[in-house]
């Protein structure tokens, strides 16, 4: 079949780009997602503090998600649930198969990639051991304990402070489980301040920062864990091993963007994110495929990436309409001090509707630096900011007039002393 | 005496200051809800507690649930009992009442999942 | 499978159209064949050795919750009596409510 826009992944990324194409024109439109429902993993994310910045109000994930699953049925925008994409080409030809239709072949105009991203596991730390029962994903333990009603232990150990960790150990403290520490391989945590406050002070869960788990023990099910502090290269310092009694380990040591379309897709991707390289409107490098939200790069706040989305949306609408200039004016986003990546990073003027946000990273923690942004040597924007970490992403607003005035073909962001 | 505390009411975590003495004064706030949650947080801590209750008759076996506003800290594991005695009969909206005033809080644990009918 | 045989199978057995393990692309299909044959698959870990599912890039991470459910279906016994591999090896410990 031919369709004007498909739109690969039905969380928030995928509802808000498919709802913002559908308002600026756009009719034909397909949303595919591979879950029995519409919401994505902010169904399982039953816990409150999503959108604050785009509602104005503190929602549940399942509530944040309704919102979005509720436009897209008054928009009447057509979406097939249990269908999984199996292939993507560079022309824009999708596989995708479900119980329903069988294989599906669809020709698109253009492709919204909104397929998030994954947790990274076990094998991604090396951690020795036997491979007993017991070791969960932060993510898939949620999924059994809020989607199922199962708990997945009783005494647990929580590696790496992420948000869904952070989440989970108060999660298994309400259902009754004991908690005993989160252990955490940097000296600062990757989640937001406010989760270690309400999810583990307010239960006393210890937060060990520099340590790490050495070792797993049991052959069945997990008895217990081997925990070491570490040295300034992250390496277990010999002779600080405790052993903690556990039945449960959760595994929360970051997320990474699941970008194999892309890359079958011959999408050019930025090793520091690994998500697609996406100019002002999200598209990638590929003609006509935009991308949007933890595909792109990991979020920690669901309602910047509603914002990311509704911009590819936008973005795709204007390339289906043919209203898209493409040229080779503009210029690139460079990284300088203290910041590790930013989105976007291709910018044309001609194509912004009125300002660019753009998201980054630091690459440690700094105290009292100013956020800069230099065309040149001019600085075009400047904020003080008193604690940056690299568990909290910044954002930086420019608007259309302050980018038609960039001379130089790099604009770079970076972290600067604060000048006394 | 000054105390340190992280504000919880948004993901921004603004580091506040607070002088705890006749009066309480809180500073390092970048809104309103900052100083309210300073003095509640000195004088009476509140948490919006989240969770989920079983369906009877639903196409899924859990309802997602919250407190419609919040209740005592100290409070937290006696209306986490509340919330896993009761079961919900489907069909279920979001903002349906689950429990009314739940333990005399003045709080409703309401559904903030849609359940169908099985 | 090639694409073509897929789409045969499909005809008559509309859960080979449903992917439970999406790094691996295994369906719910190619699951419940390994746990039907003779000497089939008992635990998540023989579902893995037989069809690979939970062999690929996340881990488990996505599918194991729903490897799971299909083998407590298949096998008629409680998700809490599903094991990850030997007697002993139990994945869930009860019910949260």
């Amino acid at each position: 079949m031919k369709r004007d826009l498909v739109v690969i992944g039905g969380g928030p990324a995928g509802l808000a780009a498919a709802i913002e194409a559908k308002k600026n024109g756009i009719d034909d439109i397909l949303i595919l997602e591979r879950d029995k429902r519409l919401g994505g993993i902010l169904q399982q994310c039953i816990h409150n503090g999503f959108g604050l910045h785009i509602f104005k109000e503190q929602l549940t994930g399942p509530e944040y998600a309704q919102r979005f699953i509720d436009e897209v049925e008054k928009l009447g925008i057509e979406y097939k649930l249990d269908t999984m994409v199996l292939h993507l080409s560079e022309n824009k030809h999708i596989t995708a198969l479900n119980p329903k239709d069988g294989i599906i072949e669809i020709d698109a105009k253009a492709v919204i990639l909104a397929m998030g991203c994954r947790e990274r596991t076990r094998g991604a730390l090396n951690i020795p051991g036997s491979r007993p029962a017991g070791v969960f994903t932060a993510g898939a333990a949620q999924r059994f304990v809020n989607m199922e009603g199962y708990m997945v232990g009783k005494k647990v150990v929580i590696l790496g402070s992420g948000d869904i960790g952070l989440i989970m150990a108060r999660r298994m403290t309400l259902e009754g489980a004991e908690v005993k520490m989160v252990v955490e391989l940097m000296p600062y945590s990757t989640g937001l301040k406010r989760n270690i406050v309400q999810c583990l002070e307010d239960f006393d869960i210890p937060l060990l920062f520099n340590h790490t788990v050495t070792r797993i023990h049991g052959r069945e099910r997990l008895e217990g864990v081997t925990i070491a502090k570490v040295d300034e290269n992250r390496r277990p310092i010999e002779g600080t091993e405790q052993y903690i009694e556990c039945d449960t380990l959760l595994l929360s040591v970051g997320l990474i963007p699941e970008n194999e379309l892309s890359r079958e897709a011959n999408i050019n991707l930025n090793s520091v994110t690994s998500g697609a390289y996406v100019n002002e409107l999200m598209e990638t490098s590929v003609d006509g495929i935009f991308a949007c939200g933890n595909v792109v790069h990991v979020h920690d706040l669901v309602d910047y990436v509603t914002e990311e989305s509704f911009l590819a949306g936008y973005g795709a609408a204007k390339y289906i309409k043919g209203e898209y200039i493409k040229n080779e004016k503009g210029f690139f986003t460079k990284t300088g001090f203290g910041i590790r990546y930013v989105v976007p990073n291709r910018i044309n003027p001609q194509n912004v509707k009125d300002k660019v946000n753009f998201y980054m990273r630091v690459n440690d923690v700094y105290h009292n630096v100013d956020l800069v942004v230099r065309d040149g040597d001019k600085i075009i924007y400047k904020v003080r900011r008193n604690h940056v970490s690299p568990g909290e992403m910044e954002s930086v607003k420019l608007s259309k007039d302050v980018l038609r005035e960039v001379k130089s073909c790099e604009l770079v962001f970076a972290l600067e002393e604060v000048a006394k | 005496m000054i105390k340190k505390m992280t504000c919880i009411s948004c993901p921004l975590g603004c580091q506040l200051e607070v002088e705890v003495g006749e009066n309480i004064k809180v500073s390092g706030n970048k809104c309103k809800r900052g100083e309210e949650y300073a003095k509640n947080e000195i004088t009476n801590p509140k948490r919006i507690i989240t969770s989920t209750v079983k369906v009877e008759g639903g196409d899924k076996p859990l309802v997602s649930v919250k407190t419609d506003r919040e209740i005592p800290k100290d409070m937290i594991f006696e209306i986490m009992k509340e919330i896993n005695k009761i079961k919900a009969v489907a069909p279920i909206q979001i903002g349906d009442v689950i429990i009314e005033n739940v333990l005399g809080t003045g709080a409703n644990v309401v559904a903030t999942a849609k359940i169908n009918g099985a | 499978m090639s694409e073509n045989e897929k789409r045969e199978v499909l005809k008559i057995n509309p859960i080979y159209g449903r992917i439970i393990c999406r790094c691996e692309h295994i369906t719910e299909g190619d699951i419940v064949s390994a746990i039907r044959r003779p000497l089939g698959a008992r635990s998540v870990d023989g579902v893995k050795r037989r069809v690979r599912a939970g062999m690929g890039r996340c881990q488990g991470g996505f599918c194991m919750p729903r490897v799971v459910e299909i083998l407590a279906r298949e096998l008629n016994i409680p998700p809490t009596e599903v094991k990850k591999s030997d007697e002993g090896s139990f994945i869930l410990t009860g019910k949260t409510k």
